[in-house]
Parts: C-alpha cells; structure tokens; sequence
C-alpha cells in the first residue's frame, strides 16, 4: 500500500469520525454517537438481504459487527435491547444512505420517525415479564442485542448446514430459537428447593432442551409476551398504515 | 535509426500520446488469444497492447481514451477499414460491409468527457468511465466508475484499498451516475447492419454500453482475423522473398499487406505480358 493511500485511509477515519451520527437509544434514553456507514458495511447489508430464508438472522448478525464497529463510545452493545435496533438502524440508513423511504409508492421522511422515537414510551410490562405455571417460573425478557446475535448465528449455521430444506422444519426451527431468546431465567420449583437455570449460562442445546419441557401453558403466556413486545416494536416501526422492514433490504437504494 | 511515431488525441485525458508501430508478430498473438476467445485474457492484451506501444502516461485513461488508441493503431498498422462479412439473422446469407475506422473514432470522441466530480465534505470523488473493457457481474461497479479520490488535497488513483471504506453516503451519487452514463452510451450506436436481404430482421446494433461488454466485441471485430491466414501470410513471405521470421517483429501487418498486394499486382502483369506474347499474329 502507498503511503498515499495510507495516509488517505487514516484521514477518511478521521473524518468517518468526526461526521458521526447523533442517534438516540431508546433503553438508554440519550443519545450515542456512531460512526456512519460504510460502502463496505452497505454491501454486507445488501448481501444479507438476498440471502432469502436466511434474511432476518444473516441481518441481524452483520448489523450487530456494524453496531460494535461504529459506536464511538466505550459502551457494551450486549446490553442493548433489539428495539434500540430499530433506532440505531433508522438513524444510520437516514444519515449514510438516504432519509427517504418508499414503501409502496408512498414515500416517508426517516428523520420524521427518529424525531418521533424518543416519545415512545417503554412500558416495562412489554419488556419484562414472569410466567408461573405449575412447577415453573420464567422470566421474560425482551432480547438484548448480544443474546440475539448468538442465537441467531446458531440457528444460520444450523439451517445453512442442513440437508433437510422442508419448509416445515425451517419455520420450526425458527420458532423455537425465537422463543429461546425471550426466556432469561427458569425456576424449577421442588420440595427440596428452587433450582434457577440462567438461559445466558446454558449451552442453546441445553436451553432447547428445557423449553421442551414447558407445558403449552407457559409456551402460549411466552408467545402473548413475545406478541405485546412486538406492539411495541410496531410503534418503532411502523410509518401511517405501513411499517419499515429492518432486515438487509431496507439499505437498498 | 528513429521509430516512425503517431499521434492520437484523447478526450478523457484531454492530450495527445505518441504511439509506436504493431509488429506483425505482436498482432499474431493478439489474433490468437482473441480467437481463444477468454474475455478476461482478451482484455488483458488489449490493456498490454497500449503498455507496450503508447509512449506516454496513460494509466489514468478512461476505457474510451483507451478504444482510442486501440484504433487508432488498428488504422495505421492493420488497415483503415474495417471490412466484415455479415450474416442475415432471418435468411443467413451473407453481405460484406466495410467501416472506417475513422468513423468510429469520430463517434467514440463525439462521447464526449463524462467526468463527474463530487464533493462531501473534505472528501471529493471523480467519477468516470470505467477504465476496463471487461465488466464481469460480479465486478464491483462502483469501484470501476470511481476515478480518483481527494481528501484534504491528497489525490490517488489506487482507489481500490479505499472504496470499501468511503461513506456510503457516496452511493446515491455513484449509482446515479452509473444509471445516467448507462443511459447515455446505450443510446450512442457505434455500428449498426441492416440486412438487405430482409426487411424484418432486425438492425445488428453494437452500442457504446461498456457495462455489457458491448466495447469488448467491438474490439474484438476490429482485431480478429482467421488465424490460418496469418500462417499463410508468414509462410509465402518466408517462402517466396526468404524473410527471416525476425522481420515479423519489425513490420506491420499494414505492410505485409503491401508487400503481398504488389506481389500479386506485378504477378497480374507478369501474367497479362505473358498473354500478350502468346497471342499468335494474324496472316493476311
């Protein structure tokens, strides 16, 4: 490399910043300083975007190294919630790529929602709650960016490497691993003393394994919880009538 | 003993570069790796054929600066015409069409400079022509339109270790001026053949769109020939003026033209003495 374009390089860092993007975190209630996007972290985007069923989970782990590469602030991402997702990914498709979106041939202007994001207000209900059924108690959590990442490179590289491409199994697969990521903790409760297994502790065999074990009682409480998170979500995403599909897609232009 | 030099003017760089002679020997193995028929190789060797023969910088050119020189020596050491033999899409037959290359020349430079540049900030990019013939798919399209870049007044043109780390605000406008030069070359025909033997066949067309390779088969028209003739060539020179194969390194393949066009003129009027003499006097 010349030392032209090494001293190139250097300034475009620089430069890259000191443009950073003002964007404001939801579950921190401020805003965190990030570095824009660049082409190469855009072509990551667009290629997980044509990666069809693996859309979502290839998204959500190319955006994560995005996320921990251009945060100019000493913070643990892993304690992000996926809903300040939503806003980080909104701030910097509006300020790196265009803060015009179309969806069906209607177009919004992002800097209107991410003037709107921080009056959403995050009612803890949404994203926490306990389950106690029978034997068992489990607490819920919305998902932090770190537990999300993880699960989802699991369940990527367990469908990538699967022979068995029925849909059926696919969508099963998902379903299961969405659930694992709401499930912090669960409580088993005995004559002897209550036994409390850290889902972030267990290996995501063992998590499958122990939610297997849930009567559908405690499966369908989950799912209401997993439903009231994504109205929630909804209020993120969503623009009038429409709402903003934050996958690879959505830094397309 | 001094090198016989030509000049062509090139729009993109806007200057005129010196160009030495194509040897036949060097035109041979252009022949053969077009007739090979690898548009990465061929590519290549058009890409060598201007190294070797411009004699000055031109490694900033843009690709139409670049067909430039490419017929500009196809017209001095080849031939000034292009003479093709065409096939009818409907009926098949065949019709000759001959081209000057100087036409096409004149439509390449009425092109015109397409240059863009850019400023973001402290950043400025100039966007360009790519600078390849051969644009495979997956090539990275911004990068091939991507001239140079400037960053506090430094300047380079290695922009390949540095565009993955540009802003991607950059694409908007990168992408633009891809669709707008798309737009504009696909619209400029370079050559166009109706067949006069059929009313509905439609019109062969090669346009200037560099992005479908349409430049590359120009190229490739203009410097393909039937490999065995060569052979032909260099084997009557070698055989009726005993030419050493050297003297291939040192001659065009405009002048093995000559050389073989007057031998077959002075053959014509060897053969019409010849007729002449034998034509046996009338008695009266």
């Amino acid at each position: 490399m010349s030392s032209n374009v090494a001293d190139i390089l250097k300034q475009l860092d620089t430069l890259n910043q000191q443009s950073g993007v003002a964007v404001y975190i939801p579950s921190l209630k401020r805003t965190v300083k990030f570095k824009a996007l660049n082409l190469r972290q855009q072509k990551n985007l667009l290629k997980s975007s044509v990666e069809e069923t693996l859309t979502k989970l290839s998204f959500i782990t190319n955006f994560y190294s995005i996320v921990q590469e251009n945060i100019l602030e000493t913070l643990n991402i892993n304690d992000l919630y996926i809903f300040d997702r939503i806003a980080i990914a909104i701030a910097l498709r509006a300020s790196s790529i265009d803060s015009k979106y179309t969806i069906e041939d209607n177009v919004f202007d992002l800097n209107d929602k991410l003037k709107e994001i921080p009056s959403i207000a995050i009612d803890i209900d949404a994203i926490t709650a306990v389950v106690d059924v029978q034997n068992f108690t489990v607490a819920l959590e919305v998902p932090r960016l770190g537990v999300d990442r993880d699960i989802s490179a699991i369940v990527m590289n367990k469908i990538r490497s699967s022979q068995n491409d029925d849909i059926r199994t696919l969508i099963g697969e998902l379903f299961v691993h969405e659930i694992i990521k709401f499930v912090k903790t669960v409580t088993f409760k005995t004559e002897t003393g209550d036994t409390v297994v850290e889902f972030a502790n267990i290996k995501t065999e063992d998590r499958l394994a122990v939610i297997e074990k849930f009567p559908t009682l405690i499966t369908n409480q989950i799912l209401d919880f997993i439903k009231r998170y994504r109205e929630l979500e909804n209020k993120f995403t969503g623009l009038d009538d429409n709402a903003i599909e934050i996958d690879g897609s959505f830094f397309t232009i | 003993m001094a090198k016989f030099i030509y000049t062509v003017y090139l729009p993109g760089l806007q200057k005129t570069v010196r160009l030495t002679e194509l040897p036949y020997s060097y035109f041979k193995q252009l022949v053969k790796i077009i007739t090979n028929d690898d548009n990465k190789l061929i590519s290549s060797a058009f890409d060598d054929v201007i190294k070797q023969h411009c004699l000055d910088d031109v490694s900033h050119c843009n690709a139409f600066d670049k067909v430039l020189i490419l017929l500009t020596i196809r017209a001095v050491c080849v031939s000034p015409v292009l003479e093709l033999v065409i096939s009818c899409p409907d009926t098949k037959e065949s019709y000759n069409c001959n081209v000057e290359i100087s036409d096409l020349k004149t439509k390449i430079e009425n092109i015109g400079t397409l240059t863009n540049v850019k400023t973001y900030d402290l950043l400025s990019l100039r966007y360009d022509v790519p600078r390849d013939f051969y644009i495979t798919d997956d090539s990275d399209t911004i990068q091939t339109v991507v001239r140079s870049i400037t960053i506090n007044n430094q300047t380079t043109y290695d922009v390949e270790p540095i565009i993955d780390k540009l802003p991607a605000s950059i694409l908007r406008d990168a992408k633009e001026f891809l669709e707008n030069i798309e737009e504009r070359l696909t619209d400029t025909e370079l050559l166009v053949f109706t067949s006069p033997y059929s009313a509905s066949a439609d019109p062969i067309i090669i346009t200037a769109n560099i992005f479908n390779n349409s430049i590359l088969e120009l190229l490739k028209i203009c410097f393909k020939r039937d490999l065995m003739s060569i052979y032909e060539h260099e084997y009557f020179l070698m055989n009726q003026f005993r030419l050493q194969h050297e003297t291939f390194d040192r001659i065009t393949p405009a002048e093995i033209s000559i050389y073989i066009n007057l031998y077959k003129e002075e053959v014509k009027e060897r053969e019409k003495a010849e007729k002449k003499e034998n034509i046996p006097l009338k008695s009266y």
